[in-house]
């Protein structure tokens, strides 16, 4: 429920805000609908984390639809509410040729400045031998990050474009900043992940890396899969201590995950798999209930998405396809649409009968359906 | 011998209708060891008929599970580890996933299932 909203724009609905997207967030989210057996799992993982030091590996496997990035993106939330926990969302690219595409998505989502700074107290605090030690993997970190630390927007970029492996750079330029080399390799992705990852921990507890979409392992050649997996888990090797991943899947078969990364990597994955699957129609009602709960105005006791209205888009879902978040949202939001168009325009109440023949008209993803 | 007796390679096909041309001669009627030899191999192509039908379908189940696109070797990967018992080279995988109807070539080795309903 959203206080303080009178008035607002779907006041005729007894809603604050509209309660369903279509596309994909593009930053955290508190947002969290029925589901309370995934949510337990999430939070359990989470405890996890701020309980235990030693550094975890979760595979999470999500069907077509099924709310993986949102899932993600409420992970990314609740470790920054946390507050000892910094997490790094990114998604793996649409086509890779080696482990370096892989590194240069995560290195895009670093915060620079929160290097810089952990850099900077660091030396303060301990000194430049101890920087040394910490970002020994990757020495060029020192020199880089300093220069972000202390220059203008034009060195931020160049710093930027040097960490997330732009070849673009010329060496002229990197030496005259003092950074020795580009980062062109597996192995150099690795040093400088390994480095990033123990910098960031000098300034906060623990270090958790969100891999969404990585079922695109499943396009590459094996050798290169195979690469892609040992970057990871020589990456998690080199930090013992305090690095925590996430690896997604979506695809519709979750027996597939373990065909797709190599035995080295999956031996280092935690008991605990997270599986996102269709919702029950149970699970689904009260999805949209608790969609629509979460926006209405504080003075409002019901909206204008009823309870009937509600199971017929369920079983429309049902019937058709998939009951994925996704669908349920497309189902949801074309009715509440609807129902606000009648209510602006003075028209007679969405019947039941109208919102059905309204359903039919809706695309859903099947069983068939690629993501 | 009875001319009643199954003929040898194709028992749909009657011996007066056979290339050889003279049924009382044929060597393959003739000799019963002969004609078990032949059955034998035309068993065994039989059943590799079979095998090579039944690898198409599992490969193409394999995708149609799948729901997202996949390179044939990960596909093969896939395919190795449901169904180790059965062994199948990656080449063979990609032939098969280059040929099939139901399934369309994305570029770089790269495939996916045809939606039945396009």
């Amino acid at each position: 429920m959203v206080d303080d909203q009178p008035g607002g724009k779907f006041e005729n609905l007894g809603l604050a805000e509209w309660p369903f997207r279509l596309v994909p967030l593009a930053g955290p989210t508190g947002a969290w609908y029925s589901r309370a057996g995934l949510r337990e799992d999430l939070d359990r993982l989470l405890w996890r984390l701020t309980r235990q030091n030693e550094s975890t590996l979760n595979l999470l496997w999500a069907d077509v639809g099924s709310g993986k990035t949102h899932t993600l993106r409420f992970l990314e939330h609740q470790a920054m509410v946390n507050g000892d926990i910094l997490p790094v969302y990114a998604v793996m690219p649409k086509l890779s040729r080696s482990f370096v595409e892989l590194y240069g998505a995560i290195a895009r989502s670093f915060d620079l400045t929160k290097a810089a700074n952990a850099l900077l107290a660091l030396r303060t605090s301990d000194g430049d031998q101890m920087a040394s030690v910490v970002i020994g993997d990757w020495p060029d970190l020192l020199p880089a990050l300093t220069l972000y630390g202390s220059g203008g927007p034009t060195d931020h970029e160049f710093v930027r474009r040097w960490l997330v492996a732009d070849r673009g750079l010329s060496k002229a330029d990197l030496r005259r900043v003092g950074i020795g080399q580009e980062i062109r390799t597996s192995d150099h992705a690795v040093a400088a992940l390994t480095a990033m990852s123990r910098l960031y921990l000098t300034a906060s507890q623990r270090v958790l890396i969100l891999i969404d979409e990585l079922q695109r392992i499943g396009t590459v050649r094996s050798a290169v899969a195979n690469e892609i997996s040992a970057g990871i888990h020589t990456w998690f090797n080199s930090v013992p201590e305090g690095l925590s991943l996430i690896l997604t899947f979506a695809f519709g078969d979750k027996t597939h995950v373990d065909a797709l990364l190599t035995r080295e990597l999956l031996s280092r994955t935690d008991h605990q798999r997270l599986e996102m699957g269709a919702l029950t129609a149970t699970e689904a009602r009260e999805f949209v209930a608790e969609a629509v709960a979460a926006c209405r105005l504080a003075d409002v006791e019901t909206t204008a998405l009823h309870d009937e209205l509600i199971d017929i888009g369920v079983e429309a879902v049902g019937a058709r396809g998939s009951l994925t978040p996704r669908n349920v949202m497309n189902a949801f939001n074309a009715l509440l649409i609807e129902i606000d168009y009648r209510q602006q325009m003075g028209r007679p109440a969405l019947a039941s009968a109208d919102a059905r023949e309204l359903l039919d008209a809706v695309r859903f993803d099947t069983d068939d359906d690629e993501g | 011998m009875d001319d009643a007796d199954a003929p040898c390679l194709d028992s749909e096909l009657p011996c007066d209708a056979c290339n050889y041309g003279n049924a009382r001669r044929c060597p393959v009627r003739l000799d019963p060891e002969y004609r078990s030899y032949i059955l034998a191999l035309r068993t065994s192509r039989h059943l590799f008929q079979q095998e090579g039908e039944a690898r198409r379908q599992r490969l193409v189940e394999i995708l149609r599970r799948h729901r997202a696109p996949l390179h044939y070797q990960m596909a093969h990967r896939i395919y190795m580890r449901r169904y180790e018992d059965l062994p199948i080279s990656d080449h063979a995988v990609y032939a098969i996933l280059a040929s099939h109807p139901d399934v369309e070539p994305l570029g770089g080795g790269v495939y996916k299932v045809r939606h039945a309903n396009r």
